[in-house]
């Protein structure tokens, strides 16, 4: 029992965006869906893609992607939703990240996982939690928590308003 | 709030006491050195005692006083908490529960509050007398039980009953009757079956067995006889009365092994036998034993007639609700394109059940609104008092029910309003006199459900606002211009300016500038509206309109290239339309109802992707006072949505107030149209279009609450 509680905590969900592997601990992962239409929501930032129906409610959906810096994903038949649960300022909320592929279940030990590089990888450093090694593989893990943080997304949020506004200053009657 | 419904209320809370009661014992047991839950123990008795005696459960009271005595001692330290004790304590809340469930004065309960009442005192060791005294607090208002009823000694009465073989023929069931005398006190009961033949030659519509009951109670001979009435001269009834006591345990069991092995005919010698060594034995003690009560409790037990539940669990439930009626519509669609009866039947069938159950889950969150009265009463009366001013408060409709949701946060503008309405409404005694008014003033509260709305009125008969005063001021902060024509209507609206306050000097009750606008935007929040009139001299009177619930609108759905929006039914005044050419600008003008009218293209407001259409539709809203058009491609039709928030993330989002769900499963966003309004009037208000058709306060501050709301 106690063996399968510690190996569920060492399982990761990898997916790809663009050529790029990384991999969200298991336990945040709620489910995984086909791509359906996404509900784009105006003022928001480019990588808020918008709201899906997820069983009744409108889960935001964020392009993990274009969060990283790795362009957008594109609609293909591998691009999924992956349902997550995360905390944010302390607070559970439900949000989807959009992957251009799922891949598997993959377990990494603790001794198999460094610190994140300063630099060298393409994504950005603060959203990496560390590098795992699988079979020589390198895989990027995230730290959803800080992907989803609200300041960093309301920021993005706020930034674009002010540039909205701006741009709609000028007027036409 | 009549007398019923406060009787109601108290017993619903006293049953809440009584869980807590239960569960601080409990815990009270694992850690008896902590001093905290006796308290509470300690102050939920007292309340159950207080508010018992003034509703009128002058047992409760009578009772509770006794525990709350033994309690108060252990609480100071002069007695023990013990495991007996501990016990003792929960049967009283077992008793009092029972108490609770009795309307009038029942002797039979009486007088097991009385045994416990001794137990009690054994434990704290005051005397029997000091201890069951009567509760002496009650006050000359609230009489005690009559005298007779109160003296009634309570008895163990033996009853010997041998129905009529031929009672079933008759329509009678021995059966009832015994249960009918189990009925009235704790009891034993020996049925005798020695009569009942083999099954082979038993004539199954014959009663043959008979039985003894041995029944602790109050009441009198007659009232057990009273039982038998219809029966007595067929059947066979024997009462004897035992003993002028509750019988022990022990006493108990002797005699039920005495009657059971005996036959009807030893009836004289039984009950020299019985009763004789009784007789003997009883004087001998003086405090009934522990449990003759432990006989099975026929009595029904009092249940809450409501449940506490967390809201939040009710929300969910809304939100399944809600996902339910999606699909069902879904399945309706589907069902509609197929050629199959047997499922469209079934849709149909399923689609009254959804609805109802709809209707069901929405109104369980429907809560009345008087329950915030009396804070709002008292709200008024210490205002009063503090400023030196006399008021009345008077509410009514307090069982107008609304959303949970839209209570809670009803509270603060209601409080807001009514601070107003005593401080800066409501004059002195003496202006008042000398008005030739009474020198209290009275402040109206008035809910009422009106076509598919909630109005709240708050009326009072103070001096009104003074329409001077308010202009002067609107003038100095620039919401009017100086000598600008105005009529009163316009002139009131600036008081729910932002910032507007007229009271010269601030007081510690309301006047800081913050005030109405608050409660505009409270209302609105909650997709209200809110009304001012005044008459100076007679009074102000506030209107607030309200939703019934804040989980589903009517709503218009849009199309806009590829997205879809719901505009709310109630700002649609009317639709039009037109044809265009150019490139989508955010504002421009058309003419509604012969004026020059804004008219915002939600494709360029929303950043909306693909091409104009030759020919837009336009739906003309009112909101924040103003006609506007909202330029769309095209109206797809009318619908009921239930709103769903949006996530947090989306916090900056200013034009969506929520999102529902299509029939389809796809999402389709709410439009915030007051807020479309204001963001238009703020970015492009001095473009001239608003102002062409005049009467927009261009507010500065919104534009900076607009960006970071």
């Amino acid at each position: 029992m106690q063996d399968s509680i510690a190996n569920a905590s060492r399982r990761y969900l990898t997916l790809t965006l663009g050529s790029e592997s990384f991999a969200i601990h298991i336990d945040v992962v709620r489910e995984i869906l086909d791509y359906t239409d996404i509900t784009r929501i105006p003022q928001a930032p480019p990588f808020m893609r918008g709201v899906v129906n997820v069983r009744g409610a409108a889960v935001p959906v964020v392009d993990l992607a274009h969060k990283l810096g790795l362009g957008e994903v594109k609609r293909t038949i591998n691009t999924r939703i992956v349902i997550m649960e995360v905390s944010r300022d302390g607070v559970p909320s439900v949000m989807g990240a959009l992957a251009d592929s799922v891949r598997e279940v993959l377990e990494l030990n603790d001794g198999n996982i460094a610190p994140p590089l300063r630099m060298g990888a393409q994504a950005k450093a603060d959203c990496l939690r560390g590098i795992g090694n699988h079979d020589g593989r390198f895989i990027l893990i995230l730290d959803v928590d800080r992907v989803f943080a609200t300041d960093e997304l309301l920021d993005m949020a706020g930034l674009l308003t002010s540039a909205s506004s701006d741009a709609d200053a000028q007027v036409s009657v | 709030m009549s007398l019923d419904q406060a009787a109601l209320a108290f017993r619903e809370e006293a049953l809440e006491l009584l869980e807590e009661v239960e569960e601080t014992l409990l815990s009270l047991e694992n850690h008896p050195e902590d001093p905290g839950p006796m308290s509470k123990l300690f102050r939920a008795m007292h309340t159950m005692k207080g508010s018992g005696a003034m509703f009128g459960f002058n047992e409760i009271a009578r009772f509770t006083h006794e525990v709350e005595t033994a309690l108060d001692m252990v609480r100071n330290g002069r007695l023990p908490f013990s495991q007996d004790l501990a016990s003792l304590i929960l049967v009283s809340r077992d008793h009092i529960l029972r108490l609770l469930g009795e309307t009038g004065s029942n002797p039979r309960l009486r007088g097991e509050s009385d045994k416990l009442i001794l137990k009690l005192s054994e434990i704290t060791g005051q005397t029997v007398g000091e201890a069951a005294a009567p509760y002496s607090e009650t006050g000359p208002g609230i009489d005690t039980d009559s005298p007779a009823e109160a003296d009634a000694p309570i008895c163990t009465w033996w009853i010997r009953y041998r129905p009529h073989p031929d009672s079933f023929l008759s329509g009678t069931d021995p059966l009832c009757l015994v249960a009918e005398l189990t009925e009235m006190g704790p009891h034993r009961v020996i049925a005798h079956d020695a009569a009942v033949p083999d099954l082979i030659s038993l004539a199954p519509e014959h009663a043959m067995v008979w039985w003894d009951i041995l029944l602790i109670s109050g009441a009198n001979e007659a009232d057990i006889r009273g039982i038998f009435l219809f029966v007595e001269d067929e059947h066979e009834i024997q009462v004897t009365r035992l003993a002028t006591s509750v019988l022990c345990q022990q006493d108990l069991d002797m005699s039920v092994r005495r009657l059971a092995s005996s036959d009807w005919d030893d009836a004289e010698k039984l009950k020299q036998e019985v009763a004789g060594p009784l007789a003997a034995a009883l004087p001998r003690r003086t405090l009934p034993s522990p449990s003759p009560v432990e006989v099975e409790k026929t009595e029904p037990a009092v249940t809450a007639t409501t449940i506490r539940v967390e809201s939040a669990r009710l929300d969910r439930l809304v939100d399944f609700v809600g996902e339910m009626v999606i699909i069902q519509s879904r399945l309706q669609q589907t069902a509609l394109t197929r050629d199959d009866s047997l499922i469209r039947t079934i849709a149909e069938e399923l689609d009254r059940v959804v609805s109802k159950m709809r209707d069901e889950t929405l109104r369980i969150r429907m809560l009345p609104i008087g329950g915030m009265f009396g804070t709002l009463r008292r709200l008024v009366r210490d205002l009063a008092r503090n400023l030196g001013k006399q008021a009345e408060f008077i509410a009514e409709g307090g069982d107008t029910e609304l959303d949970k949701n839209v209570i809670d946060r009803l509270k603060d503008p209601l409080v807001h309003i009514l601070r107003n309405c005593v401080d800066h409404g409501l004059e002195s005694p003496e202006a008042r006199l000398a008005a030739g008014k009474p020198a209290q003033g009275t402040v109206r509260l008035q809910a009422s459900h009106v076509s598919g709305e909630v109005h709240i009125e708050i009326n009072d008969d103070g001096g009104g606002i003074n329409l001077e005063r308010v202009r002067a001021k609107a003038e100095e902060k620039g919401l009017l211009a100086p000598g600008e024509p105005a009529d009163d209507r316009r002139i009131l609206d600036c008081l729910f300016a932002p910032g507007f306050s007229t009271a010269s000097k601030i007081s510690n009750v309301s006047g800081r500038g913050v005030g109405l606008d608050v409660v505009k935007v409270s209302i609105e929040e909650l997709r209200g509206q809110v009304s001012l009139e005044s008459t100076p001299g007679a009074g102000t009177r506030i209107l607030m309109r309200l939703p019934l619930t804040l989980a589903i609108i009517d709503g218009m759905q849009v199309r806009v290239g590829f997205e879809r929006y719901i505009i709310p039914l109630a700002v649609v005044r009317a639709c039009q339309e037109r044809h265009c050419q150019d490139e989508a600008v955010p504002v421009d003008t058309i003419s509604w109802q012969g004026q020059m009218t804004p008219c915002l293209s939600l494709r360029a407001l929303l950043g909306v992707t693909g091409e104009r259409p030759r020919y837009e539709r336009i739906v003309i809203v009112r909101s924040e006072g103003v006609d506007m058009g909202l330029a769309v491609d095209a109206v797809i039709g009318q619908q009921q949505a239930v709103i769903k928030r949006l996530s947090e993330v989306y916090r900056n989002v200013d034009f969506i107030s929520g999102t529902a769900v299509n029939g389809d499963g796809s999402i389709v966003l709410i439009l915030d149209v007051s807020r479309l309004t204001r963001h238009a009037m703020v970015h492009y208000g001095n473009s001239g279009v608003f102002k062409r058709r005049s009467q927009i306060h261009h507010y500065p501050e919104i534009a900076g609450g607009l960006s970071k709301a």
